[in-house]
């Protein structure tokens, strides 16, 4: 295996079979699709259906699944690295980590990993490009990809998949639109589109960018242990350097039996006190 | 009085979520809660959590000011800050149980370190706070006990564990607000900002000086004690420039962003970020800037409760209300999460009542409630007092306690009681369409489709019908019904009352399954007269029941397959399915089903020569299932996430 592996999937190609579902559904006797009171929408994705076929007007299907991002925003904001993504590609899941924050859930930029909301015991589902059962032998590739009758899906290494799309695209520039979904959005996608609709919907937002959603968080974490160190110098400082201060200040008050200044004087005053109030306390 | 009747109202919320808690951890999020696959966060985080962190600032502020700043003015209120701190810090904890799916593996933070996630760093910081907290606060405890140098050591460490719990807050309460840079598609762009770390601290301080403000006007309230009002002028100054500081950045971050625009877009949401900046800055900040308002109790009072509630606002804002036009997710939280919540903050507050009037919390002695103060008045005719003198306080709080736990178990909803049940999709009523009616090729039944006269013409052998469209099962599928043909085939007119005898009140028409009881279930092919004829009268029973000692049932016969040997050959796919006992073919549905398709998916895994792959998709038959058609005609159950 060689490369980063991959999904390309053509929007004009799907018939809208979902194959592709049941084929999922087999491989992970995932069972049948039920409307809960917190999913209205049966055909959408959900615990038990890890992709689905979202039909679109003018009789044209959008598989969506997990995009296995090349840097995923679900595996960097995991704090106890249940979510990884593996050097072949997909980004796994591993329920014996997971602590259910359900952080991955909100930080997905499509809105991906769903959630067992029945199960006392819950754990987060979503594609993880039959990543075992290709590793070990069971599969040669994605349940899906080898289930699709049209080969609108298929599997292969990111580059060569990336290779193809452009070809297809420069083959038959009246069919598509000139772009391959996932080449650079938010830092690259491991699962590609090329289609002749706007794919756009698939997001939160119309537009998501190439920036990488770690990237935006970095920042502030990188700073994270020169704010701590230095709110601590500057803390201990102040401290030393107010405390000090007072203490001249009370001294001289002392000496001089005047008022230097208005704080020394309230200084002064409290001194008493507070030296009370711990006198108080260590009896 | 006043303690008992707020203790008795603490005691009723945790009551209620004491039932709720248990139905939450045993039947799991999805029935107690409102959360969704789009919504994964709700109340429990942006209350819980975000607020019940920022509301414990008062801790790290105070704490710092006397002890760093060496501002001992202030010291009469760093231990009730501290003390409040504390508990908010145990209350966050237990909101994040509640939260938390696999609450049990929490401690996997501590072990499998994940430096870039922002979770991952409030979770240890929330940690060692909180130790540090129970550490500061220990002494007070430690005052009234006998471990002298213990308390002692703790004492002298006083310094450097304020200076260490100012770190730690300083980092959490920022990073809270990283929590949500991650999330630039979900969050409003009003409320999304790089800089929401930098707001979440400097509002976080803003709101600890408000929330000791208030709370120690409610502790002098409830007690009867002397408001601290010079010393609550001052803090009110003090939140009144980091209000300022926070209006400035919030509105300079807006501007520097280019996002000023949203401001008036006359959007819901700028709305709500008007009234969120009224209430958590600027009303506060006019009532805290001037002397006047300053240095009178109802000014401070205003202005703490509008921090504290403006600042909520804010945290719910980010949390989870500004994502709802990205995500366009309907969340309304549950009652059972509200509940659980208030649970939480009421245990706090009974805990921190119990520190106040068991410990030196407050400069001057709380005034205990002596058991004294409900004596029962003297029975009239006995002049004796028929309790015992500590009783009443106890009965009303553990009445409370029962009644709220009774009403809440009344309260919850079946999914918890019965186990939870798929929810049934919207059925309408029969609705009028026009479709095609084509001659079969065999038997000369009509074949009925959906048929879109905008895109299609009209076939040379079809013709327009009408038709009913039925919601058949609550799973979306539609049946099309030709209601004329019904009528027609049952003997006109006269068959009306067939289906449509609605004689009694709220009797309904006759359903389809009443009539077409053959659809689904299984088939008697066995036919016994048959069989006894064929096989020689009554002295072929033997052949079949062969032992005359037993019943003669359909069980102790014979397997078919005795005879029938060409049933179920070897290798065959059919006999594979077949049920044990070999009397009954499956239904119309199942035999399709179980056989046809199976059959033809196993022919069609060759290598093509002779396969029918088609024959073994659903579309090959189901060929009226034009899934756009069947979705317009359908009931209005899908709402479309975006506008396209």
């Amino acid at each position: 295996m060689s490369g980063k592996m991959a999904i390309l999937t053509d929007v004009t190609r799907c018939t809208g079979c979902e194959e592709c579902v049941a084929a999922c559904k087999r491989t992970y006797d995932l069972g049948k699709d039920k409307p809960w009171k917190w999913q209205n929408d049966i055909t959408d994705l959900s615990a038990t259906r890890w992709t689905t076929i979202i039909n679109k007007p003018g009789g044209r299907h959008v598989r969506k699944q997990c995009r296995h991002c090349i840097e995923p925003a679900c595996v960097s904001v995991c704090p106890v690295g249940a979510l990884s993504k593996t050097p072949d590609g997909p980004v796994v899941y591993d329920g014996d980590l997971c602590m259910g924050c359900r952080y991955c859930m909100m930080s997905c930029p499509y809105g991906i990993p769903r959630y067992t909301w029945l199960e006392a015991v819950p754990f987060v589902r979503k594609c993880v490009l039959c990543h075992e059962k290709i590793g070990s032998g069971e599969l040669e590739q994605p349940a899906c990809t080898a289930a699709c009758p049209e080969q609108a899906t298929i599997y292969g290494t990111r580059d060569d998949l990336l290779d193809e799309a452009h070809s297809r695209i420069r083959n038959n520039p009246d069919r598509y639109i000139d772009r391959v979904w996932g080449k650079h959005e938010v830092g690259g996608t491991n699962v590609l589109y090329v289609s002749d609709i706007d794919l756009s919907f698939l997001g939160w937002k119309p537009e998501l960018g190439n920036d990488s959603l770690p990237s935006k968080t970095w920042p502030a974490l990188r700073a994270v242990p020169g704010v701590f160190l230095g709110m601590g110098a500057v803390m201990a400082s102040a401290c030393w350097f107010i405390g000090r201060r007072m203490k001249v200040a009370a001294d001289a008050a002392g000496a001089a039996g005047g008022a230097p200044t208005e704080e020394a004087s309230a200084t002064e005053e409290e001194n008493p006190e507070e030296k009370s109030n711990n006198e108080v306390q260590a009896k | 009085m006043k303690v008992r009747i707020v203790k008795s109202i603490l005691w009723f919320i945790v009551g209620a979520a004491a039932v709720v808690a248990v139905a939450r951890f045993a039947c799991g999020l999805g029935p107690s809660t409102a959360m969704t696959d789009t919504t994964p966060w709700g109340f429990w985080i942006g209350f819980d959590v975000l607020c019940g962190v920022a509301l414990a600032a008062g801790g790290f502020v105070i704490a710092g000011t006397v002890y760093v700043f060496h501002r001992d003015e202030y010291h009469p209120i760093v231990r009730p800050a501290v003390l409040t701190a504390f508990l908010g810090y145990v209350a966050v904890v237990g909101g994040l149980i509640f939260d938390l799916g696999l609450p049990w593996n929490i401690w996997h933070m501590m072990i499998h370190w994940q430096h870039h996630s922002a979770l991952f760093e409030v979770g240890w910081c929330v940690m060692l706070y909180l130790t540090v907290l129970s550490l500061e606060f220990f002494p007070v405890v430690l005052e009234k006990s006998p471990f002298n140098k213990l308390y002692k050591v703790i004492k002298k460490l006083t310094l450097p564990l304020v200076i260490v719990g100012i770190m730690l807050s300083t980092l959490h309460q920022s990073s809270l607000g990283t929590l949500f840079l991650i999330m630039p598609f979900r969050i409003h762009p009003l409320w999304y900002s790089p800089i929401l770390p930098v707001l979440f601290f400097i509002s976080a301080v803003g709101l600890g000086l408000a929330m000791v403000c208030l709370e120690s006007l409610l502790s002098s309230w409830l007690y009867d004690r002397e408001v601290e009002l010079p010393l609550l002028s001052k803090l009110a100054r003090a939140a009144a420039w980091v209000l300022g500081l926070y209006f400035v950045l919030r509105i300079g971050d807006l501007a520097v962003r280019g996002e000023l625009g949203y401001l008036f877009e006359g959007t819901w949401e700028s709305a709500l970020f008007f009234l969120e900046i009224s209430i958590c800055a600027v009303v506060p900040i006019v009532l805290f800037a001037i002397p006047r308002s300053r240095t009178s109790l109802p000014g401070v009072a205003i202005g703490s409760v509008c921090v504290v509630a403006g600042m909520i606002l804010n945290r719910l804002d980010v949390g989870g209300i500004a994502t709802i036009t990205a995500t366009g997710s309907g969340y309304v939280p549950s009652w059972m999460e509200l509940v659980v919540s208030g649970g939480v903050v009421s245990a706090a507050a009974l805990a921190f009542l119990f520190f106040v009037e068991n410990f030196k919390v407050y400069g001057e002695e709380i005034r205990k409630p002596r058991p004294d103060d409900y004596l029962p008045e003297p029975d009239p005719a006995f002049e004796t007092r028929l309790a015992a003198p500590w009783s009443p306080a106890w009965r009303h709080y553990s009445m409370a306690f029962v009644v709220a736990a009774a009403t809440a178990f009344a309260l919850l909803p079946d999914d918890i009681i019965n186990g939870a049940t798929p929810s049934s999709n919207p059925v309408e009523g029969p609705r009028l369409t026009h479709a095609l009616e084509q001659p079969g090729a065999k038997n000369g039944y009509a074949r009925i489709s959906l048929f879109d006269q905008a895109r299609e013409t009209l076939p040379p052998n079809g013709k327009l019908v009408d038709v009913l469209v039925l919601d058949a099962d609550r799973d979306g599928r539609l049946v099309l019904f030709r209601h004329e043909r019904h009528k027609e085939l049952n003997g006109g007119e006269e068959s009306c009352r067939l289906c449509h005898h609605m004689n009694r009140p709220l009797d309904r028409a006759t359903s389809c399954h009443i009539c077409h009881s053959d659809m689904f279930s299984p088939v008697d092919t066995f036919e016994h007269n048959f069989h006894v004829r064929k096989m020689g009268g009554n002295d072929a029973c033997i052949q079949c029941h062969t032992d005359p000692g037993e019943v003669k049932s359909r069980l102790t016969a014979v397997s078919c397959l005795e005879c029938h040997d060409q049933m179920a050959r070897d290798g065959s796919i059919i006999g594979s399915v077949d049920s044990p006992v070999l009397d009954r073919a499956p239904g119309y549905m199942d035999a399709m089903h179980g056989l046809c398709i199976r059959c033809h998916e196993e022919q069609g895994k060759g290598d093509g020569a002779g396969a029918k792959p088609p024959l073994a998709r659903c579309e090959a038959c189901h060929d009226e299932m034009e899934p756009e058609l069947m979705r317009e005609l359908g009931p209005k159950k899908h709402v479309e996430r975006k506008e396209e």
